[in-house]
């Protein structure tokens, strides 16, 4: 039954290994040094053997990735409703720094070293992630606010929700009603060939 | 099966409660009285549940009870299906049921009928319906925003929470995140059971397994009278190879519960895997017996026909999976029906036969019966993938291009994981064809879970001379354990080839 969603149908295949669970097994072996009786209590042989399986796990899933899509979202007051993913490079790179209706954007993002900004600083600025680290940081920016880092998704949802000139990105499981998605290059997060999947 | 702890007395306590307010006399009332929508009973902490009916609303409530903590899934659909019955205008029941079901008809039908009820609804439920139809009807960016919209709003509806993470596990494969939407439902009740599996699902699929065993013991010994806790280590177990301690904790929860079907599953595909056809095929008739749900029959039938490609007897199995076709055509299952030409196609080792078992099932999709689109689209993918990997076997390039044309057109439309999967894995196998070995790889690695194109990725990095990395990806193959076709298929040729020092290509893998 598992977890009562994993249907034989979408039930995902065991993930990738790095190491084999038994190098010389052959069709239908079963690990059978692993239920050897090991001389100490029923209780703590269930628990040993658990945790080598674990462990034996751990290995098998080591090299799992799950690939997400970034939200672009900004305030639902906002008229913006999809930009080119240059345009995103250009607020980001402070090129362009107002909205249609003359207002200043102010960018929200996550601290540009975190593993998470890695992929959208290459793929929306263009370039390294060190190259993009540093524009993003730039001392210039921050006496007009136009940019603002945080530490948390939630964090950014929050921001933008209560800012109507903001734009963010975010991990796509964590907006609200309270942001509007915009597309990026005609596209939307889920849509095929989604320009901000990242991994 | 008796009545092992207090929770159960009070689940039955609740359903002979629900039994008399269904009594005809009960019924007649109800249906005389003028409809009134009336302030929903709301748990404070719970999103709100609007019927009028109270008899909807209890079977509703054992609906979940059933589905979702306790995972007597047939039993908890009935209970949806009994609770729309007493009140049809009940939107959340449709939504729920629709979202629940494994019957394409079902679902098609209930969706439209979540829809056209909705105005029913309580602000704050029609959020629910809204993330429950989007995630069967593509529509997941407002989904996902009504999801977080009542997370925020019922931080404490804890079944709520465990049924997202639930989705993120089974629907999306999220694991991290659906470990921390469960992380934290646990955070506020440590003992809450449901959160308790699918969190140790989360880890044990997340590659965080060594989070999983206390998890499992903790689940068990939360529900010593129940069977899940016991089918779940059991599954666990057979993932990891270890097929006596599966079968072991499969038996225990049909002690608890004897008719528990999915545990009879769980022992006949441990015994499948282990090489014992001949008993999978025993119990796996004792498994199409219990079971009540004709899509879950028809299924564990599929997987009964298969146990004879799997023992290599090639003339029986196809006349097996004849029959079971015949039955799924006869009982309007166009998916089960299409599955079994493509399984049979799988194991056809020769590719121009292979190919008419092909056609067979897409004549099945192109003819128009009733199921939702997506779940259309899901299985022809799962065929044109088929019908590259054959092609690769056949050295068959055209074919693999065509197959991909059909994919490509697809994927522009279509996010679906199966249609997503299927597409790089074809994209990858023309590559393959072409001579395209660092392409192919790098197509096929966006597939990682799917024996097919695994097999496909050892070929190609073996063909760019990536010799170590073509070794380590037959290895992960080899580890795989469960009850697919793919592995079926693809698994024994690479555990016999890896025995021998060998290294199986998919040319090699035809029974």
């Amino acid at each position: 039954m598992c977890s009562g969603v994993l249907e034989r149908h979408d039930r995902p295949a065991w993930p990738s290994a790095t190491t084999p669970l038994n190098a010389n097994f052959s069709e239908g072996a079963t690990l059978g040094w692993l239920t050897q009786p090991i001389d100490c209590e029923e209780p703590v042989t269930t628990r040993f053997r658990l945790i080598v399986l674990s462990l034996l796990l751990v290995v098998v899933c080591a090299s799992v990735a799950f690939a997400t899509d970034f939200a672009v979202i900004v305030h639902p007051s906002n008229a913006a409703k999809a930009m080119s993913l240059a345009d995103l490079g250009k607020i980001l790179r402070e090129k362009t720094t107002n909205w249609p209706n003359g207002r200043v954007i102010t960018v929200v993002i996550r601290d540009p070293n975190s593993p998470a900004m890695k992929f959208v600083i290459e793929k929306a600025m263009g370039g390294t992630a060190e190259d993009g680290k540093a524009i993003l940081n730039e001392e210039s920016r921050k006496p007009a606010a136009s940019i603002i880092f945080v530490s948390s998704d939630e964090d950014i949802v929050k921001t933008v929700e209560a800012n109507p000139t903001a734009i963010g990105i975010v991990d796509v499981y964590n907006i609200t009603s309270g942001v509007k998605v915009i597309r990026i290059d005609d596209k939307q997060p889920f849509d095929p060939g989604y320009v901000l999947k990242g991994h | 099966m008796g009545f092992r702890n207090t929770f159960e007395l009070a689940i039955i306590a609740i359903f002979v409660a629900g039994i008399a307010a269904a009594s005809p006399i009960a019924r007649a009332q109800r249906s005389a009285a003028p409809r009134k929508i009336s302030a929903p009973t709301v748990k404070s902490d719970t999103v709100p549940v609007t019927t009028p009916s109270k008899e909807a609303r209890q079977d509703y409530e054992l609906g979940l009870s059933h589905r979702e903590d306790l995972l007597f899934t047939e039993e908890g659909i009935d209970f949806f299906r009994k609770s729309v019955k007493a009140d049809p205008h009940f939107a959340l029941g449709h939504a729920t049921l629709a979202f629940f079901t494994t019957d394409p008809s079902e679902e098609v039908r209930e969706l439209a009928l979540a829809k056209a009820s909705a105005s029913h609804a309580a602000p704050d439920e029609k959020l629910l319906i809204q993330w429950m139809t989007g995630t069967k009807n593509g529509q997941l960016v407002p989904a996902i925003a009504a999801m977080n919209d009542l997370l925020a709003k019922y931080p404490n509806d804890k079944r709520l929470a465990n049924m997202y993470g639930e989705w993120l596990l089974g629907a999306q494969q999220n694991y991290d995140l659906a470990a921390k939407v469960l992380e934290k439902v646990l955070k506020n009740d440590p003992d809450y059971y449901p959160a308790l599996n699918n969190l140790a699902y989360s880890y044990a699929l997340g590659g965080r397994a060594e989070l999983a065993p206390p998890l499992m013991d903790q689940y068990v010994a939360a529900l010593p009278g129940q069977p899940n806790p016991q089918d779940s280590y059991g599954e666990i177990l057979r993932m990891l190879g270890d097929f006596p301690d599966a079968l072991d904790h499969y038996r225990t929860a049909l002690r608890i519960a004897p008719t528990f079907f999915t545990s009879q599953v769980g022992i006949a595909s441990t015994y499948a895997l282990m090489g014992d056809e001949e008993r999978a095929r025993f119990e796996y008739l004792k498994a199409i017996d219990m079971a009540k749900e004709r899509t879950d029959r028809m299924d564990y039938r599929i997987l009964w026909a298969m146990t004879y490609f799997r023992e290599n007897r090639p003339g029986l199995a196809r006349k097996a999976f004849a029959e079971v076709a015949a039955e799924a055509h006869k009982q309007n299952l166009p998916i089960e029906e299409a599955e079994c030409h493509r399984d049979t196609a799988l194991f056809n080792p020769d590719a121009e036969s292979a190919k008419n078992d092909l056609d067979a099932a897409s004549a099945v999709m192109a003819d128009k019966r009733h199921i939702l689109v997506g779940t259309r689209e899901s299985e022809i993918a799962k065929i044109l993938q088929a019908r590259s990997f054959i092609a690769v076997r056949a050295g068959d390039v055209d074919a693999a291009r065509k197959a991909l044309e059909g994919l490509n057109s697809m994927a522009q439309t279509n996010r679906d994981n199966a249609v997503q999967d299927a597409y790089h894995s074809a994209n990858g196998a023309v590559m393959f064809l072409q001579g395209d070995y660092s392409g192919a790889i790098s197509e096929l690695e966006e597939d990682p879970r799917d024996p097919l194109s695994l097999q496909l990725l050892a070929d190609a990095e073996s063909k760019a001379g990536q010799t170590a990395d073509a070794q380590k990806t037959l290895k992960t193959l080899a580890a795989i354990n469960d009850e697919t076709v793919e592995m079926a298929v693809v698994v024994p040729p690479v555990r016999a080839a890896l025995k021998s020092n060998g290294s199986p290509s998919a040319q090699e893998t035809s029974h």
